[in-house]
């Protein structure tokens, strides 16, 4: 930033003052690094604390705090990595990321990706990414949009000339993902503080999963491929027509109807849909 | 709207506490006797889940304030304008009592530092804030009440206590004050200064809340530590009491911000204030 320090001298006083804006500036420079100290010349020292005492609380604050917004947030991932290797990724990522946002929630946002593009020197580092990024959609559901789930009976009372051009809308709060490995396991074996099977986990095939919230709390469970297949089109915006389409790539088209009819009653019952439209029906949320 | 003659009017809620997630089975299952709760507004901007639902249900049974971490009032950023819209669209959604935020800074340069930093106690900060508060009563419809923080520095550019600075602030802009006791408590210690002097200061009609916490002493053992995770010490009761003998009744809220006990333990708390409050002479209809 192209800013130039302006000094006032206060009348009566006959010291020169930093204006605020540069001591603003000063003050989280030191923040972020300790040895841009230009901040301890405006701060007073006195035989209790002396300037860099006093602005070490500061300093030392702001990494706990976010240190324990991120375990908060990533509980899985620092329970995996323990205290010491935790608080040196998240220092890492404060770093590089520094928080932007209003809301500290969102401090974490870009982990997992920092963690994927940053700790290739570990053995592990695509099973962090992993475990990270599972954890950050379960936090992302956690908050988003509500929407009224509609019932099978809604679906039920669809007229058969209206299904080709039905289009059924996923909640806002469901995330896709895809794992190599088994971390909703791994997740719950962390939770539980199960040590032992922590350090052998090893990729397997890729396997989707479906995150999402349900009765305010986030749920998840893997997905069949034909029904990852599915749940991908309608986030695509496709009408059940245009999933039939897509699932008639994987099976015979003599398959496809009630392979469809059953993906999406699950879809319903697990909660995931949120209205469903069609040419010859009026909008049916939830 | 330049000022506001709101203080004039002082209302008392009676005794709150701080709303956290911890308590919400507690909250809806027992309908505790807590005249009102505090949030923090941030935790509740959000699109929906599981902190609106809550937040509507206990609406539903008690009066709420607002209480945000995020303004940041101070910081010679401009205002952030989508931050004022949803505070605004979340005051329209639970009609609290007041809104309040803290008279600090807590980034700068587009970084949130996540912390209530504290300013020079300066003619130059006065006005920069005061036009600052303008802006977001006017935006807001109403007043705003700013609370005190806990500090562990001093500005070589400061020129006045930070009473001053505090009364100077709410006198132009036609705000209010929420008075955290035990961030006087602390910054009493950390800076040096009698507590009283700080209450005697203060324009008292201005007061409309307080907040009433613990605190830790730090690992060097000459300073203190506001880390709102532990119960009220004596010491603060006993400025709280001070307090109330000059304010009289004042809305007031044991505000624990982690380690967070089971609410009981937080309503034994509340009744101490209560019993403060008698014993104080203080009398609330």
């Amino acid at each position: 930033m192209s800013y130039k320090p302006r000094v006032i001298r206060q009348r009566g006083r006959g010291c020169i003052l930093t204006d605020l804006r540069t001591l603003q500036l000063r003050f989280a420079a030191y923040l972020n690094d300790r040895r841009e100290s230009a901040i301890l010349d405006d701060i007073v020292g006195d035989e209790k604390a002396d300037a860099g005492v006093r602005m070490g609380i500061y300093y030392d604050a702001y990494r706990l705090r976010l240190i324990g917004v991120l375990q908060t947030d990533y509980p899985g991932l620092y329970l995996y990595l323990g205290d010491k290797a935790f608080a040196a990724l998240v220092l890492a990522y404060l770093k590089a990321c520094p928080p932007c946002s209003r809301s500290v929630r969102h401090f974490g946002v870009r982990l997992p990706e920092f963690i994927r593009d940053n700790a290739s020197r570990r053995e592990d580092a695509a099973l962090l990414y992993e475990l990270a990024l599972f954890e950050k959609l379960q936090n992302d559901v956690f908050d988003e949009a509500d929407a009224e789930p509609i019932s099978g009976a809604q679906l039920a009372a669809v007229p058969a000339e209206a299904w080709g051009g039905l289009c059924l809308r996923l909640i806002p709060a469901c995330r896709l993902l895809r794992l190599q490995y088994a971390i909703p396991q791994l997740w719950r074996l962390l939770q539980d503080k199960d040590e032992a099977p922590l350090r052998s986990q090893e990729p397997a095939q890729a396997t989707d999963w479906l995150v999402w919230r349900k009765q305010l709390e986030p749920h998840w469970r893997a997905l069949a491929a034909d029904e990852a297949v599915a749940v991908r089109a309608l986030q695509d915006g496709a009408s059940f027509a245009g999933v039939c389409e897509q699932l008639a790539e994987l099976m015979p088209a003599s398959e496809v109807p009630p392979r469809a009819v059953a993906i999406l009653r699950r879809l319903i019952s697990d909660g995931l849909i949120a209205g469903l439209t069609s040419a010859g029906l009026t909008d049916q949320p939830g | 709207m330049t000022s506001h003659s709101a203080h004039k009017d002082k209302p008392f809620l009676g005794f709150g506490l701080g709303l956290r997630t911890d308590h919400y089975a507690a909250i809806m299952a027992d309908k505790p006797p807590v005249d009102w709760f505090e949030i923090i507004s941030e935790n509740y901007m959000v699109p929906g889940g599981k902190p609106l639902y809550h937040l509507d249900r206990v609406r539903a049974d008690y009066p709420l304030v607002m209480h945000g971490v995020s303004l940041s009032i101070g910081s010679t950023d401009p205002l952030d304008r989508d931050y004022l819209a949803a505070l605004k669209a979340l005051a329209g959604r639970i009609e609290p009592r007041w809104i309040s935020d803290h008279l600090c800074w807590t980034g700068v340069n587009g970084q949130n530092m996540h912390d209530l930093l504290p300013l020079p106690y300066t003619e130059e900060a006065i006005a920069h804030v005061v036009a600052r508060v303008q802006q977001v009563q006017e935006f807001l419809g109403r007043p705003l009440l700013l609370e005190n923080l806990s500090s562990y520095i001093t500005y070589t550019a400061s020129a006045m206590p930070e009473w001053e600075f505090f009364n100077e602030i709410c006198r132009r802009a036609g705000c209010l004050m929420l008075l955290d006791v035990n961030n006087i408590y602390v910054s009493a210690i950390n800076h040096d200064f009698d507590p009283l002097d700080y209450l005697d200061g203060l324009d008292g009609t201005r007061v409309w809340q307080i907040h009433i916490a613990g605190h830790s002493q730090s690992a060097a053992g000459r300073m203190l530590i506001d880390t709102h995770d532990m119960p009220v010490r004596e010491e603060v009761w006993a400025l709280y009491a001070e307090a109330l003998r000059r304010f009289g009744p004042v809305s007031t809220m044991i505000e624990r911000d982690d380690n967070i006990p089971p609410l009981a333990a937080l309503l034994d708390e509340l009744q101490t204030a209560r019993d403060t409050a008698a014993g104080a002479g203080v009398y609330f209809d």
